[in-house]
């Protein structure tokens, strides 16, 4: 992770000594191999996630010595460390890195340091990983020696800011619930929601810009079904009106800058769909006379009710989304869900066989079918 | 010579404005098409047993109705007539699919049929007015039309749209 001119670097020698650590930090000093403190060093923690992408190393927090080239490195939050691989019965294997230049010489060093003996352990722990019993974690420079002996030198002049674009780096993911779909119907019918392959659904994306401690929606993405096959939900019972659950997995994202490293400001996104659905809940307390769209309909004379006769099907795919205002909940915040069943979604409505009842469709936005924004709901009456 | 050159570049000038203004004139686009498609299916019918389906119009600009016609119609279906009518003086519900025993079972037998040239939709609705096709399966087994054209005017402007409806039959002998 060192930031220096070769990968096949060699020759960084590493002396931990005393200096003083706290429980919320690794702090110490920067020093040339003459043992002068060096200012300007850039100081980095380490350590290795493990996501679905597998073990890699990633940056932690990163600063730069100061001019008494003392550097100071906050402790990770927990919910930094809750992607960071762990070994021997949970210990988290940080690493230090600094790198310098001095006359156009690369000069870097590093050290390994167990999460066991960092951020306040007791004097034995720290005595076993190979630091001093108290202090911090100092560290002298040596000169980068590049593959075939040769010095390396910079070519990189000092850091240009003038691109600071961020990127958003992954480091945790989760799954959580998302409502996709609504379906109504009343008496005398059954609804069916059936997913094709390339179903997509957009879904709100959380963000925090303080580490994670308090979390809002700010933006949308989509996210399609990966599973390779289209589901369909069970034909509902009479007098129902469920919601229709998808399994997502999201990704926890850290916001880093080209330039200046992580910031605070986090957001979780989603992924991708599991492809699982379930459903669950029976929302006709809500339906029926009490219904909005049913209020809406009657306002109108009733302009949008249709009669079918009994044994018929009617079934809408495509148009517009049903956006659902809480179809996920994320640290208290609710996601806004948008399921798109454009040419992939198609919402089918089976009448019942017993002609004693007129059966009877009605749609949102007092036109049948409706033709506005929002969710084709359509209810029975 | 020359005049019959001029002559011809300003046959060739008209005509090309008179395929714009043909285009401009005859193509107007104002019926609100839903996206994606719909469709009833019935299989609780007979051949030779009345069919009605019910269309419904949104225009985004006030429009009169000047003719319809069902499109992609199989030979086993006979179309009886498309009318039109009047939700609030019928007061009844529009129908959506019903089969001859249900339009005279609610009543709808009793409801004016008027010509689909009495119609004009207000601009974002179907207003009081909805279609109705009569249609004859004369043959057994599934056959689809696949949907509906409908003419109109809007003020000096005409236009024609298609809306994939389908009705689908699975009727027996």
């Amino acid at each position: 992770m060192v930031a220096a001119s070769s990968a096949a670097a060699c020759g960084a020698v590493v002396c931990a000594s005393g200096a003083d650590a706290s429980a919320s930090a690794i702090s110490g000093i920067v020093r040339s191999p003459q043992g002068q403190a060096v200012a300007g060093a850039q100081v980095e923690l380490n350590a290795f996630a493990l996501d679905k992408a597998g073990v890699h190393e990633i940056s932690i927090e990163s600063t730069t010595s100061s001019s008494s080239g003392r550097y100071v490195l906050p402790a990770p939050s927990a919910s930094q460390t809750a992607s960071l691989a762990k070994v021997d019965g949970g210990t988290i294997n940080y690493e230090v890195d600094v790198t310098s230049v001095s006359d156009g010489v690369v000069q870097s060093a590093t050290t390994t340091v167990p999460g066991s003996a960092a951020f306040g352990a007791a004097a034995s722990a720290r005595l076993a990983a190979g630091l001093s019993a108290s202090g911090g974690i100092d560290l002298t420079l040596t000169t980068l020696h590049e593959a075939g002996g040769r010095i390396a030198h910079a070519s990189i002049s000092p850091r240009d800011c003038t691109d600071n674009s961020p990127s958003w780096n992954t480091v945790s993911t989760g799954s959580y619930q998302v409502i996709m779909g609504e379906p109504h119907d009343y008496i005398g019918m059954s609804v069916q929601y059936a997913y094709e392959q390339d179903a997509s659904t957009t879904i709100g994306i959380a963000l925090s810009g303080n580490g994670g401690s308090t979390w809002g929606e700010n933006g949308s993405a989509s996210t399609t079904t990966t599973s390779g096959v289209g589901f369909s939900t069970p034909w509902s019972p009479d007098h129902y009106a469920p919601y229709v659950y998808g399994t997502f997995i999201y990704d926890r994202q850290q916001e880093d800058f080209r330039c200046t490293g992580p910031s605070d400001t986090y957001r979780v996104v989603p992924d991708y769909w599991t492809g699982g659905v379930n459903v669950s809940g029976n929302l006709t307390a809500y339906d029926g006379g009490n219904s909005p769209v049913w209020q809406h309909d009657q306002a109108l004379g009733g302009a949008g009710e249709a009669f079918i006769s009994a044994g018929v099907t009617w079934h809408k795919s495509g148009g517009s989304g049903a956006t659902y205002g809480a179809g996920a909940n994320f640290a208290g915040v609710s996601l806004s869900a948008n399921t798109s069943y454009s040419t992939s979604v198609t919402y089918t409505w089976q009448m019942d066989n017993d002609t004693s009842i007129p059966h009877v469709l009605f749609g949102a936005n007092g036109v049948y079918p409706a033709t506005g924004g929002g969710a084709t709901i359509v209810y029975s009456n | 010579m020359i005049g019959g050159s001029i002559a011809g570049l300003a046959a060739v000038i008209l005509g090309l404005a008179g395929w714009l203004a043909h285009d401009y004139l005859y193509d107007a686009s104002f019926m609100q098409v839903p996206a994606g498609s719909s469709g009833y299916e019935i299989d609780t019918c007979r051949t030779g047993g009345a069919l009605y389906f019910g269309y419904f119009f949104t225009p985004t600009r006030a429009v009169h109705l000047t003719g319809v016609q069902l499109v992609g119609v199989p030979d086993g279906f006979t179309v009886e007539g498309i009318y039109a009518v009047n939700r609030l003086k019928s007061k009844k519900i529009a129908v959506g699919a019903a089969t001859q025993q249900d339009w005279d079972r609610m009543g709808y037998s009793g409801v004016h049929l008027y010509s689909v040239s009495d119609v004009s939709l207000p601009a974002g609705g179907m207003g009081e007015w909805w279609l109705v096709a009569k249609i004859v399966p004369s043959e057994p087994g599934k056959q689809t039309i696949e949907g509906i054209r409908v003419s109109y005017n809007s003020g000096w402007r005409s236009g024609s749209t298609v809306y994939d409806e389908q009705v689908t039959t699975d009727c027996t002998t």
